[in-house]
């Protein structure tokens, strides 16, 4: 009796899936050898797959992945006039239907049909690129030469990538949450919430009963009403020292989930918000801060622009533009607040110059005391050939210093500033260094602003709540806000963050909303969506309503 | 008379992947594998100054004039599907062309160039080993619209570009424009038998 059982245990134990420790652990390598063939083009021989497109075109893995076009969420995508179709499972390993659902014109056959997929015709259309039936694919879909085993971990991973569902989800609510992040002040915290809440009033309002089309949708339409939800924002406050944040937006998530996260303003580096996004996978859209993470593999947060750092580049790139190919490496010299945004710019024009090979920057740092201008004279004293000085500073300290550079008589050939740091109102500028002085400026030109934000300022004078202190902040909120929606509606229900995330890399680019910063555009993979910045003269600078929009537009 | 027709044969681009061309100087080619459209244009090539994956300054009239053969599309380096046959093919077609010591020059141009660094052109050059006759430029956005519009190869937005690749073979004034998905056979074909 106990030596049936004994037979029967064993007999299941080898039997069950997944019972086996070993089929489990080749389960797991399987997906893991799948992942990698679809993400990067790496077989598990180390070397890149190799397929055809078409008759004769022969591609590699490091040319082009299955996510290049399927995508990460699987769901496909479109280029010009082609369609790459799903891949999930929810499509693969169901038939494919024509016609109205629950009537007798639905068609299981013929073109636009196929049945379910199984193991044996998804190898066949990896490897042979047909389908079920054997119609062959668009020729661009590529034939794979892959070993079985490749083969089998590309099915493993494609059975496994999630059905249709995110966290923040609810049959009623879409989940969003917002960021104040540190010490902010009550009105600027008052402006970026007075957006959200007319725009959330508005969107819940329910013009069109969308509730009740929901919940009872015709057969025919459920597709398109079955997937309103109503918008429920979270403000998510982050005190106290930064260390502390990511346990406190932890919590603020564990208590409740959210679909992604939109807009935001800090008083500081964005980064610990930005790795709490990226390692819970949470888009996290535009947020208002000056201090993005620059490097790394970030997927899941976008950005306006570079920030401070960009103008660095911006300022080194332009100079590298006009330094004549051939002649001696400028002499640059740069001053710059020791704790506050001109650190962060001289940061990047640091990094920039050693990455453009213009050689050296001294740079030299001025805070509050009193040996610090000491430090300076010592530094300039110096200095008796042509400088390319950049004053990262705010107007203060440039008005302190500007006699200095008059006294020490340095032979300066240009200066370079930014709007970010010494203000957009420079009236106050010391005319002797104007005519020398380029400045930095990331945002639309003021002759153009007014027109690019015209809707934007409309909806918030329509709304009661314009600020004109923070109208930027504003600006960007309502942006965020605004693409959102867009793409919550081309999603639908196909509630996937990566689909989300993949909708907003291809349309950034089509909306018609402009924002405080010029020629937004995302791609694959893009996450800064303003790309450059305006170097414009002293005199262009304080005459921008008639400068033209030919002026330099630098990308570093 | 059977020697007349073997040669006949030979010069037909249908021998190698067309199985019906139309008469005149727009041609729709159903080929084994797909369509695509084939178009004989004179194109000006704008005044402008551009910057190679090397980060040389280039002007679009020195690479695209003189009388060697030219292969030009555009292409952007985070372009999904397009770009990778594309230039997958140029690859297959300078294997063919490095060969045979033909005089030909390849040339993409990025139609995202704030994005597209010569640094990102010349890692993306690397993804197809694109040898030292292929260039990738990159410019000011106004320079690249105007190379664009001179092409008639402008969508709008990246997304929305098509597959095109452009042929002048050597000696020819003309280029072969053709559009759609295409078999590198009959990339070489054009450039050999090019009227």
């Amino acid at each position: 009796m106990i030596g049936a059982f004994v037979l029967i245990f064993v007999f299941l134990f080898f039997t069950i899936p997944g019972a086996s420790p070993d089929l489990s652990d080749q389960q797991l390598e399987n997906k893991n050898i799948g992942k990698r063939i679809y993400r990067e083009g790496i077989g598990s021989s180390g070397q890149p797959v190799v397929a055809i497109s078409g008759n004769d075109v022969v591609i590699d893995g490091e040319m082009v992945t299955c996510e290049s076009c399927h995508k990460r969420s699987g769901l496909g995508s479109s280029e010009s006039r082609q369609v790459t179709p799903p891949v999930i499972p929810d499509y693969l390993f169901k038939p494919r239907e024509r016609g109205r659902r629950g009537t007798l014109g639905v068609r299981t056959q013929g073109a636009g049909t196929r049945p379910s997929y199984t193991d044996e015709s998804l190898k066949a259309a990896i490897v042979l690129g047909v389908d079920p039936v054997g119609r062959s694919f668009n020729p661009l879909m590529p034939r794979y030469h892959l070993s079985e085993r490749d083969l089998a971990g590309l099915l493993e991973y494609l059975k496994s990538k999630p059905s249709i569902g995110a966290p923040g989800i609810s049959d009623k609510n879409i989940h969003f949450a917002t960021v104040v992040a540190g010490d902010v002040s009550p009105q600027k915290k008052k402006a970026m919430l007075d957006v959200f809440q007319q725009y959330l009033s508005a969107i819940n309002t329910e013009t069109r009963q969308e509730t009740r089309r929901a919940e009872g949708a015709p057969w025919h339409r459920d597709w398109k009403y079955k997937a309103y939800r109503k918008w429920a924002l979270h403000v998510w406050e982050l005190k106290g020292n930064e260390r502390d944040w990511p346990a406190q937006l932890t919590k603020y998530y564990n208590a409740q989930p959210v679909f992604a996260m939109l807009g935001g303003v800090g008083a500081a580096e964005w980064k610990s918000v930005h790795a709490f996004c990226e390692s819970n996978e949470i888009p996290c859209l535009f947020p208002h801060t000056e201090m993005p993470v620059l490097k790394g593999n970030g997927y899941y947060t976008l950005y306006f622009s570079r920030g401070l750092a960009l103008e660095g580049e911006v300022a080194v790139k332009h100079l590298q533009q006009n330094t004549p190919t051939g002649s001696q490496k400028p002499n640059v010299l740069q001053i710059h607040d020791c704790f506050a945004s001109g650190r962060i710019v001289a940061e990047a024009v640091e990094r920039e110059a050693t990455y453009q090979g213009l050689g050296s920057v001294t740079s030299i740092c001025v805070d509050d005391s009193s040996g610090s201008n000491e430090r300076i004279k010592m530094a300039l004293n110096g200095q008796d050939k042509p400088v390319i000085m950049m004053l990262w500073l705010e107007r203060q300290a440039i008005e302190a210093l500007s006699p200095l550079f008059t006294t020490l008589n340095l032979k300066i050939q240009q200066i370079y500033i930014s709007s970010k740091v010494s203000g957009t109102r420079l009236e106050w500028y010391p005319s002797e260094l104007g005519k020398l002085s380029y400045v930095v400026h990331s945002s639309e030109l003021v002759g153009r602003l007014s027109a690019h934000l015209m809707r934007t300022r409309g909806w918030l004078q329509n709304n009661g709540i314009e600020s004109f202190d923070y109208r930027h902040l504003q600006a960007d909120t309502f942006f965020s806000l605004m693409i959102t929606r867009r793409a919550v509606k081309q999603m639908r229900e196909k509630f996937s963050r990566d689909y989300f995330i993949e909708i907003l890399e291809h349309s950034t680019e089509k909306i018609l909303l402009s924002s405080v910063y010029p020629r937004l555009s995302l791609g694959p993979g893009q996450r800064f969506a303003s790309k450059g910045s305006y170097v414009l003269s002293m005199s262009e600078f304080l005459n921008q309503q008639t400068t033209p929009s030919s002026v330099s537009w630098v990308v570093p | 008379m059977p020697l007349i027709v073997l040669v006949l044969g030979l010069q037909s681009p249908g021998l190698f992947a067309a199985d019906l061309i139309s008469n005149g100087s727009n041609e729709t080619v159903q080929s084994k594998q797909g369509l695509f459209d084939r178009s004989l244009h004179q194109y000006t090539i704008p005044d402008v100054l551009l910057i190679n994956n090397k980060n040389e300054k280039i002007a679009l009239i020195d690479a695209l004039g003189g009388n060697g053969a030219i292969l030009l599309d555009f292409v952007f380096t985070t372009c999904p599907s397009f770009c990778p046959i594309m230039s997958a093919i140029f690859k297959q077609v300078q294997n063919v062309t490095g060969k045979s010591a033909a005089n030909v020059r390849f040339v993409s141009i990025s139609i995202d160039p704030e994005h597209d660094t010569p640094e990102r052109l010349d890692a993306y050059a690397k993804r197809f080993s694109a040898g030292s006759d292929w260039q990738f430029l990159t410019g000011s956005v106004t320079d690249i619209l105007s190379v664009q519009k001179a092409f008639d190869a402008y969508r709008g937005d990246k997304m929305n570009h098509q597959q095109l690749i452009f042929v002048k073979p050597a000696n020819e004034l003309s280029w072969m424009k053709i559009n759609g998905i295409v078999e590198v056979q009959e990339i070489i074909n054009v450039m050999r038998l090019h009227p």
